[in-house]
């Protein structure tokens, strides 16, 4: 499993922390390569884990090949880039044990320094087509996640939301004037005491605002999907925290820009990747009725375009009228 | 009358008034052009009003014989300029919503029903306006009709930043696609401007240009919209709205203009012509009894809906198909949608163009087959528009698909000038508004309810276009044939005098559908023989 760049060795991770690496190989060769020749690749853009352990978990417990396509361009409106081409991701979804978590990104820190030095050695015949060429800003441009199933992930998060000083608790908001305030906490209730490393990856919270089902009726832009890639649910994010244990809080001045919907709010817990491994979400719904975005002025001034669109015709016409009369008067 | 022999006499040997005098448009036809005129009384130099030379070589109606496009001499190419700037901005109101769509349907708590029928709305206003368009141009002249429509329709665009409601959405695209009508009155006024050697190519070009309208303005709304939104730091919900005084501004703009600087006839104004001179109008009961008698009207109707009514279509979702299905961004999704009306340019002047060289060979048959070729290829490509799933190619297959479509107008509009001499008005008015309801049925059967989503909808249309498009395989002229049959023993004086009963031909009402007979006999192709030195100037010309 390939795709070719010159000067860099990254990995694909899937959802569930594993690695998927492509080598300097040759872009159009797919294989599978053993844990040895999987590549961490320090990035601050690109951040992958590698982990070997995973890698031969991932093959006893059965791997999806998915092929994609696509090609999107760089004025994507989502973060996520796809590079051109085709690239075949081996998306691997293991039930990882919590304890080998850990250990993954100690084996890739170490293994780091000596494999990309033998496999930058590789660069210098990868960089003469000006194909691979090409692909590698594409490559350097984007990182791809392997695809993440909402439906695979853990409910973990307790999450409830208010309307702060709203009692009683109608459920109505009002975009640009209220304020939600957001509560979330990892659930001690469903979370077995045997497992303390469950929340090991968990990095970051991100609180997003959802359209509920009946909002998302006849709306096919609004549309729920398996694929959280091309899941349209919760398009607007509100905040992203750091992930604690013990749960926090936040509060969110609803924008303006928000459509009049019924909600409910999402966390989404991210590992160090920024893939989702679980979630949370609130029971109760929102109702948040927008702004109109009109104002006095507008009113205002399309009342006077508008008079002024018909007055000058009337004008004109009776102007012409009466040079017409006056000419034949003349006559 | 010795005015009346003027235009009435004579052979087409280039005595003033003695030409191809209405042969085109719908225009009035006046008795008295030449003489009665200002200082032009008699002169045998082609002078306009005051006594200047025309900048254009004209004919003996004053007509052009040339299109100069870089010129904006007064009357000729003053008016083809403002008459196709006026088109082009009325293109422009008609469709700055749909690029904004991603923005207003938040706004407005739209479902895909709601703009799906406010799609439709937007293109059936014009339905019922063209068809009175030509009535009034009749009446008024086409610079009133043309400004009085645009400047009573700039309030509905003004209305746009004030709904808030799907209803009233949908009612205010309504309203402004009446200025769609506009259509009508550039073409009447290519016409009367225009020579008839000529007037299809300054009929294409001006109309092709105004279609670009939907072109740019996927361009520039979007970027209106980020313009407001960044630098004047408006919310989303309210810059849209600030957006819609743009077109409206430069309808208003255009309308006066047009009030100012247009003339409606090469030697004045429709008032001060009728004033000095009869005219003679025809009974509408007439024209328009031959017009719906005529089998032709309905299948050219149908087959420009299926071009025309396509491109309303396109131009009407386009913007939202790419930024739903590629997930790209407003700015983006505008530019890309923007290529499919900016195609115009070029591909509606071509279609015209193909049309007429086809004709200089194989006369009408020719053109029937040109016409047919042309749609159905671009039914084809529609089809596979809407399977195809990859940004890159998506975009190739639009552009391609676009050219055939927007030719097909063109050449369709290469036939229609023949199927009737009568009413020919009408008939334009009729393949029009055809167009329209194209549009109207297209957006309803294929893009209102959930039931397909775009891109099935985009490939249904496809198929629709080529099954559509099979009727003009049963256009049949009697004296020049159909596609697959050949002309019988008629002649095109039979065919267009037969429109005029006996005693409107015993009082002489039909020496220029005689006339206009004598030029058609070009669309017998290269195998037929000249008739008169006069009659080879049409076929070298083509």
């Amino acid at each position: 499993m390939a795709v070719g760049t010159a000067n860099q060795n990254a990995a694909f991770r899937s959802k569930q922390g594993s690695t998927l690496s492509f080598t300097s190989e040759g872009w159009s060769r797919f294989r599978h390569r053993s844990p040895q020749n999987c590549m961490p690749f320090d990035s601050s853009r690109l951040s992958f884990s590698f982990s070997p352990e995973v890698s031969s978990d991932s093959l006893r417990s059965g791997s999806k090949l998915l092929v994609c396509s696509e090609s999107r361009l760089d004025l994507h409106r989502k973060s996520t880039l796809r590079s051109w081409g085709v690239v075949c991701l081996l998306q691997i979804q293991p039930r990882l044990e919590s304890s080998s978590l850990s250990a993954i990104r100690h084996h890739s820190a170490a293994a780091a320094a000596t494999r990309s030095q033998a496999l930058f050695a590789m660069a210098p015949a990868m960089g003469q087509s000006l194909l691979c060429g090409a692909w590698v800003l594409f490559a350097l441009l984007s990182f791809v996640d392997a695809t993440v199933l909402f439906s695979t992930l853990p409910r973990t998060l307790a999450v409830e939301d208010e309307i702060q000083n709203q009692v009683p608790a109608m459920g109505l908001a009002k975009a640009g004037d209220d304020h939600l305030v957001i509560r979330w906490v990892l659930n001690a209730t469903t979370q077995e005491p045997a497992a303390p490393g469950l929340d090991a990856s968990y990095e970051k919270v991100s609180l997003k605002l959802c359209y509920a089902p009946v909002s998302q009726v006849e709306r096919g832009w609004r549309k729920k999907n398996d694929d959280l890639h091309k899941d349209k649910t919760c398009s607007k994010a509100i905040a992203t925290q750091k992930y604690t244990s013990l749960g926090n809080s936040t509060v969110w001045r609803i924008t303006k820009d928000v459509p009049g919907a019924v909600y409910f709010v999402r966390a989404y817990v991210l590992n160090s990747n920024g893939t989702q491994v679980a979630y949370g979400q609130t029971r109760n719904l929102i109702t948040i009725e927008p702004i109109s975005g009109r104002h006095a002025s507008i009113d205002v001034a399309a009342a006077i375009f508008s008079a002024f669109s018909v007055g000058s015709l009337i004008f004109f016409l009776a102007l012409e009228n009466m040079r017409g009369k006056r000419s034949s008067g003349n006559k | 009358m010795a005015a009346n022999n003027n235009w009435q006499d004579g052979n087409a040997k280039g005595e003033p008034g003695s030409s191809l005098h209405g042969v085109t448009g719908k225009e009035p036809v006046f008795q008295m052009t030449m003489d009665a005129v200002g200082e032009g009384k008699g002169e045998q130099e082609a002078t306009d009003l005051r006594g200047r030379k025309f900048a254009l070589p004209v004919d003996s109606e004053h007509k052009a014989k040339t299109v100069r496009l870089y010129s904006v001499a007064a009357p000729h190419m003053r008016t083809f300029h403002l008459s196709w700037i006026a088109f082009m901005i009325c293109f422009f109101s008609t469709f700055a919503a749909p690029p904004l769509m991603p923005v207003i349907r938040d706004n407005l708590g739209l479902t895909k029903v709601d703009i799906g029928n406010a799609g439709i709305a937007s293109v059936a206003g014009a339905v019922v306006s063209r068809l009175l368009m030509g009535t009034i141009c009749d009446l008024v002249g086409p610079r009133y009709g043309c400004a009085i429509l645009m400047m009573i329709t700039a309030p509905a665009i003004f209305c746009m930043p004030l709904v808030s409601t799907p209803v009233g959405f949908i009612l205010v695209r309504f309203f402004i696609g009446f200025c769609l009508a506009t259509f009508v009155s550039c073409q009447f006024w290519m016409s009367s401007m225009f020579n008839s050697k000529i007037v299809g190519i300054a009929n294409g070009t001006a109309a092709g240009w105004g279609n670009m309208g939907g072109g740019i303005v996927q361009l520039v709304m979007p970027l209106v919209f980020d313009i407001i939104r960044r630098d004047i730091g408006s919310e989303k919900f309210t810059a849209w709205r600030i957006a819609f005084f743009v077109p409206g501004v430069l309808q208003v703009m255009m309308g006066l203009l047009v009030l100012t600087l247009g003339q409606d006839l090469p030697d004045g104004n429709f008032a001060e012509l009728k004033r000095e001179g009869e005219k003679v109008n025809d009974s509408f009961k007439k024209v328009f009894l031959y017009a719906v008698t005529n089998y032709r009207t309905y299948i050219f109707a149908l087959t420009y809906g299926y071009c025309f009514g396509v491109e309303l279509t396109v131009d009407n979702i386009i913007a939202e198909y790419f930024y739903d299905r590629f997930d790209l961004n407003l700015q983006t999704a505008g530019i890309i949608a923007s290529t499919f009306g900016l195609m115009n340019l070029f591909s509606r002047p071509l279609g015209g163009v193909l049309s007429d060289v086809v004709a200089a060979r194989w006369g009408m048959r020719g053109r029937l087959w040109n016409l047919w070729i042309i749609q159905t290829v671009g039914g084809i490509l529609c089809i596979v528009l809407g399977l195809t799933g990859q940004l890159g190619p998506a975009i190739a297959v639009m552009l391609i698909f676009s050219f055939f479509v927007q030719a097909a107008c063109g050449a369709t509009f290469g036939v229609i000038p023949f199927i009737s001499r009568r009413s020919l008005g009408i008939i334009s008015g009729a393949t029009g508004a055809g167009g329209n309801i194209g549009a109207v049925t297209t957006q309803g059967i294929f893009f209102m309810s959930s039931k397909y989503s775009t891109e099935n909808g985009i490939m249904l249309m496809g198929i629709m276009i080529v099954a559509c498009t099979l009727p003009v395989l049963f256009v049949y002229f009697p004296q020049w044939g159909s596609m697959f049959c050949p002309p019988s023993k008629a002649t095109e004086e039979d065919y267009y005098i037969s429109e005029w009963s006996k005693e409107e031909q015993s009082n002489g009402l039909h020496h220029a559908s005689l006339k206009f007979a004598e030029n058609a006999k070009s669309e017998r192709g290269r195998q037929s023989p000249p008739i008169s030195k006069e009659e080879t100037i049409g076929v070298d010309r083509l």
